[in-house]
């Protein structure tokens, strides 16, 4: 090629730079000859990243737009690393290339890592991460399930509290809104046993709800100790049903598949660390929950917060194995 | 059926030459091709030839298959795919690997992007504690000590 000029910059810094003088594009303009201009990834270091800040998924897409914007206009504006420095020069990779590893690990890695950097401090916790976390495994739900008053340190102020009471009647005094199909549902447990699906029909002139699915589990009945309920929908199509309370230190959600009309317990593994004592019966499933600091809330049906002192397990579901991880906070 | 073979330049002046249909597995090539000036020759200035054969050789793998199955992927070979690219990671080292991360990147090749990300997550860093992070990523510590205590309190879960 011979628009590509090879630039010398300092003794442990070459650049190819492909010269265009109208198409040249870079995101740290040096002028050379006020014709061309040549961008690279920062002093000596091929993977340094300078744009650190900001949101991590815009800078991404801003950087992949950019990148994209450049080629559609027939640029190649070409960033290059000294093709000897491929071993001891590595610094560090493009923070948004971090962002999509850490999106990629087991919740409880997440958690540890905030300790890393402040940098990664603030992508776990900015919120295009959250947002967007857990990368890669994209059909699994995210489970949260919360028990309230099992910390020893806090049992008094929760028995005063009576938070399981509060829980019981707001969770379960409600219907349970689902996105089945792209259509806002409702389920309506019929029987013990039986469930309706009740769909709006935004299309009629007159907005009614129709039912359009009814399933029994009853074939299934022994496998679970208490009622379930229907509390989410998978991106599969599977609804997930959670038992009312949860005993035995035996966590499960279930999922049923009305196209095959299957039905599958999935065991949580819990590791309590030292404490190995499983909750009582208010365990409360939240679905695609995302673990973060943020406040953790409940609220009941006259919008006033309470604020539970709870052992929240988070479960993330992946495949057969369920990582998880435990920890006791008041919030 | 004529197939048209694509040329690509590594960073160092290596010329690779591949099927059209192994190298437009990448994204960001087809925009390059329709440059005119690139008629003959990609140049591809972020990837050095090392790299570059590693990036064809997967992308050589994975369009093989594509061709194989005809439309509908039989498990097995959806599952020997996943074994050579399990082998493929495996035998690089980690300036390799971060190297192949990169390229994956720009040059938008989506599977090999994911396998990257998911491996470097997976072997480097998943199980590692704080401290190996850092060292593994070169990355500088920039809390405090008592920062650090007090974040790690918090989130003791994590650290058993």
């Amino acid at each position: 090629m011979d628009n590509m000029m090879k630039v010398k910059l300092s003794s442990r810094f070459i650049c190819f730079c492909d010269i265009d003088s109208n198409r040249a594009r870079s995101t740290l303009p040096l002028g050379l000859d006020g014709q061309a201009h040549l961008s690279y990834c920062g002093p000596c270091r091929p993977f340094q990243f300078n744009a650190y800040g900001g949101e991590r998924a815009k800078q991404r897409e801003s950087r992949h737009k950019e990148r994209d914007l450049a080629l559609g206009k027939r640029t190649k504006t070409t960033v290059s690393i000294n093709p000897q420095t491929s071993k001891e020069d590595f610094d560090g990779i493009p923070e948004d290339l971090v962002f999509e590893i850490i999106g990629r690990l087991p919740a409880k890695s997440v958690a540890r890592f905030l300790l890393v950097s402040k940098l990664w401090t603030r992508i776990i916790r900015s919120r295009a991460f959250i947002a967007s976390f857990p990368l890669g495994s994209s059909s699994q739900p995210r489970l949260l399930i919360a028990f309230g008053g099992l910390d020893r340190r806090v049992e008094r102020r929760s028995r005063r509290w009576h938070p399981s009471n509060n829980l019981s009647y707001q969770v379960y005094g409600n219907y349970f809104l689902l996105n089945y199909e792209g259509n806002v549902a409702i389920p309506f447990q019929a029987t013990r046993y039986t469930f309706d699906v009740w769909v709006l029909d935004q299309d009629a002139e007159k907005q009614e709800w129709l039912r359009i699915l009814t399933f029994s589990i009853e074939p299934w009945m022994a496998l679970f100790h208490y009622m379930l309920r229907v509390r989410g929908i998978t991106r599969t199509g599977e609804f997930i049903l959670v038992p009312r309370s949860y005993t035995c230190n035996e966590v499960y959600v279930v999922h049923y598949n009305p196209n095959t009309d299957s039905f599958r317990k999935i065991m949580v593994h819990v590791n309590a660390g030292s404490d190995s004592r499983l909750p009582g019966p208010e365990g409360t499933v939240f679905l695609d929950y995302v673990e973060s600091e943020r406040q953790f809330m409940i609220s009941d049906t006259d919008t006033v917060f309470y604020h539970f002192p709870l052992i929240i397990v988070l479960a993330k579901l992946k495949q057969c194995n369920h990582s998880f991880g435990y920890y006791s906070r008041s919030i | 059926m004529s197939k048209k073979n694509i040329v690509l330049k590594s960073s160092n002046g290596i010329i690779f030459e591949v099927e059209e249909a192994v190298a437009l597995q990448s994204e960001t090539i087809p925009y390059m091709i329709e440059d005119d000036c690139a008629n003959d020759t990609i140049p591809l200035a972020n990837v050095t030839g090392d790299i570059l054969a590693l990036v064809i050789e997967y992308c050589k793998k994975h369009v093989v298959v594509a061709d194989g199955d005809g439309g509908g992927s039989s498990s097995s070979s959806q599952e020997d795919l996943k074994n050579w690219d399990a082998q493929f990671m495996n035998d690089l080292d980690q300036s390799k690997i971060f190297n192949l991360l990169l390229a994956a990147d720009f040059l938008n090749i989506k599977t090999l992007f994911d396998l990257t990300c998911q491996f470097v997550a997976d072997t480097m860093i998943k199980g590692k504690s704080v401290e190996e992070v850092r060292r593994t990523l070169n990355i500088e510590k920039d809390y405090t000590s008592e920062e650090e205590a007090k974040a790690r309190q918090e989130n003791e879960w994590a650290f058993k």
